[in-house]
């Protein structure tokens, strides 16, 4: 009995021993990777990475914790797989040479198609893996893909049997096990066969799905004996270098503290509607239809941290850097020496060349090692093009707690789609999560247009409650010091003028 | 003529196959003759490489490697009559039977 004891003790002080599976975001949304001694299924539809998962898996357990690691393949070629993964920096051949690669080359020989007459076990399969773990001392194991053994051996409980003892075999010599298997539909059943998720321990979905007419990828852990994990689909990328890199977005805490310091608009005027300027590390939001000047608000704010020698990123997804620069130059604000003096940093986009995914890792990246204090985004909208609300949203919400977390004061843009008044779908989804909302809007008085602006939200601040014309010229914005009051309704896209005398600028507290 | 050459794939240090070997090789010799044919068996455990290099992924599977093209069948031949469809499975499509 007293043996016993001391048995289960010591079972569960290695109760679920993680190892980092080197995967971007994956040790994250399994709080810690996957465990010893465990299977996990990977399951799938055709093209959404499985073999990918799983390769990189090994690989990364080479390169970054060296652990030597062995393939079974049941289904791709070993030197088509060589080749497919050469891209993301992986040679296996390499890891082949220096003993910590074994393959084993289960794929079914059509040379002579075997006829099965009689009773079978997959002990020759064991036992070459066996020696392919021995031979490297591996650490980690892949089986890809389980789906073709049911597909040639059409014994399903024989294979699952069999595959039973091969993970016991796996399990006892302390191997993490991945194991991916085939679905057919995005949605449905976990497996093809029915029976690949009983056998292991953690079940994987990946997903590539059609989301408005783009593409999605996403992970979810549908099971995880033992552990905690992350819930629901997780976006992830495949990067053509580093290969998978899972986004976790459930997981982001709001932690963030905001800071209490100011820090220029650009435009004087601006940040006394403001109380005195942006907060630093806030989120701001510059909302209006084309050509109410939104471009000219991220450009004058450029141009105030420019000024006192701060470092700018201008992600830029409507407009050209020439463009810009000339738009720029029209309003006094030289972008071209900005760049040379190394604080500007323009990065122009095809919001369409990418999944919204991959924007946001190319942000990070920018962010990550041009280490701006500001940064422009313009414009939302065109990155909104062609995602689903939903995934826009998290895109947003990893997104600026990114930009808090590493003190960049952000300003997006976001195009309204009434030239007057009204506000846009985009702005009602993002408004939350932005810290301040500027709004642009034309405005119409006896058949003059005018331009406002008007400060609708300041987090932690007082600020103005008026609307204010202002002027576009060749050096800048200027806002009028006069409210506008001549005209009601202008927000709502149904401005009335009033009899109401023009006041004073009045700055209301909140 | 030359002979007939098989190759046993079997697993276990019980013997646990050397009876439907046995039995095989009782066809063998009742169509081919004593010296018609060899027969090779390999123990999966003790040689994996081998096991590897014939891609062998279930035992009993027994090969005829010459006359070439190879063939294979899957499967115990413990029976006379599991023993004698192998054989025939496998010598399906030579010339000479």
């Amino acid at each position: 009995m007293k043996s016993k004891a001391t048995h289960i003790k010591n079972s569960n002080k290695n109760f679920l021993k993680k190892a980092e599976t080197g995967i971007k975001g994956f040790e994250e949304i399994s709080y810690g990777g996957l465990p010893r001694g465990r299977s996990t299924l990977i399951s799938g539809s055709s093209g959404s990475g499985k073999t990918i998962f799983a390769c990189q898996f090994l690989c990364e357990g080479i390169q970054r914790f060296n652990e030597p690691g062995v393939f079974v393949t049941f289904e791709e070629d070993t030197s088509d797989l060589k080749n497919n993964v050469k891209s993301f920096g992986w040679d296996i051949e390499k890891y082949e040479k220096d003993g910590m690669w074994r393959f084993v080359d289960a794929s079914i020989p059509f040379v002579a198609e075997t006829e099965i007459i009689g009773d079978y076990d997959l002990a020759a399969l064991l036992s070459r893996i066996g020696a392919a773990i021995k031979e490297v001392k591996a650490k980690r194991v892949v089986l890809d893909s389980i789906g073709s053994l049911f597909q040639y051996f059409k014994d399903p409980s024989l294979i699952r049997r069999e595959l039973f003892k091969i993970l016991s075999f796996l399990k006892k010599k302390n191997i993490i096990i991945i194991l991916t298997s085939e679905r057919l539909e995005e949605y449905g059943s976990v497996s093809r066969f029915g029976v690949e998720e009983y056998i292991t321990d953690n079940v994987i979905i990946i997903r590539n799905v059609l989301e408005e007419e783009k593409r999605r990828r996403t992970l979810e852990i549908l099971k995880y004996r033992g552990s905690l994990h992350s819930t629901g689909e997780q976006s992830f990328v495949i990067n053509p270098e580093t290969g998978f890199q899972i986004i976790p977005l459930n997981r982001l805490k709001l932690t963030q503290k905001s800071s209490a310091v100011r820090v220029t608009s650009g435009n004087r005027q601006l940040d006394d509607m403001c109380g005195g300027g942006f907060f630093r590390d806030s989120i701001v939001l510059v909302s209006g239809a084309t050509g109410t000047g939104k471009t000219l608000v991220v450009t004058e704010f450029l141009k105030g941290g420019y000024m006192n020698k701060e470092r700018l990123l201008f992600m830029a997804y409507e407009e050209s850097r020439e463009q810009l620069t000339r738009n720029a130059g029209g309003w006094g604000v030289d972008f071209e020496e900005m760049e040379n003096s190394g604080l500007l940093k323009i990065e122009a986009t095809y919001p369409e060349s990418a999944t919204l995914e991959e924007h946001l890792l190319n942000i990070e990246k920018h962010v990550l090692t041009f280490r701006p204090d500001r940064i422009v985004l313009d414009s939302l909208t065109a990155l909104e093009r062609g995602t689903s609300k939903k995934n826009f949203r998290e895109f947003l919400i990893v997104l600026t707690s990114f930009l808090k977390k590493n003190e960049v004061t952000a300003v997006f843009t976001s195009t309204s789609t009434n030239i007057v008044g009204g506000t846009s779908v985009t702005d009602s989804h993002i408004s939350t999560i932005t810290d301040s909302i500027i709004l642009l809007r034309y405005a119409e008085v006896y058949g003059v247009i005018h331009r406002v602006i008007a400060v609708l939200k300041m987090r932690g601040s007082i600020h103005a409650k008026g609307i204010y014309e202002f002027d576009i010229d060749e050096n800048g914005m200027t806002i009028s010091g006069k409210q506008f009051s001549s005209m009601s309704g202008i927000l709502g896209g149904m401005p009335l003028v009033t009899d109401r005398s023009e006041t004073g600028n009045t700055t209301e507290s909140n | 003529m030359s002979k007939v050459e098989f190759e046993i794939f079997v697993t276990g240090p019980q013997h646990r196959y050397t009876n439907s070997i046995e039995v095989f090789r009782k066809i063998c010799i009742s169509t081919l003759g004593e010296t018609g044919f060899e027969i090779r068996v390999i123990d999966v455990t003790r040689d994996p490489e081998y096991t590897e290099l014939k891609k062998i992924l279930a035992v009993p599977t027994i090969i005829r490697l010459k006359p070439s093209p190879e063939k294979r069948v899957l499967g115990d031949t413990r029976s006379e009559e599991k023993a004698r469809l192998a054989f025939q499975v496998l010598m399906d499509g030579s010339t000479k039977y």
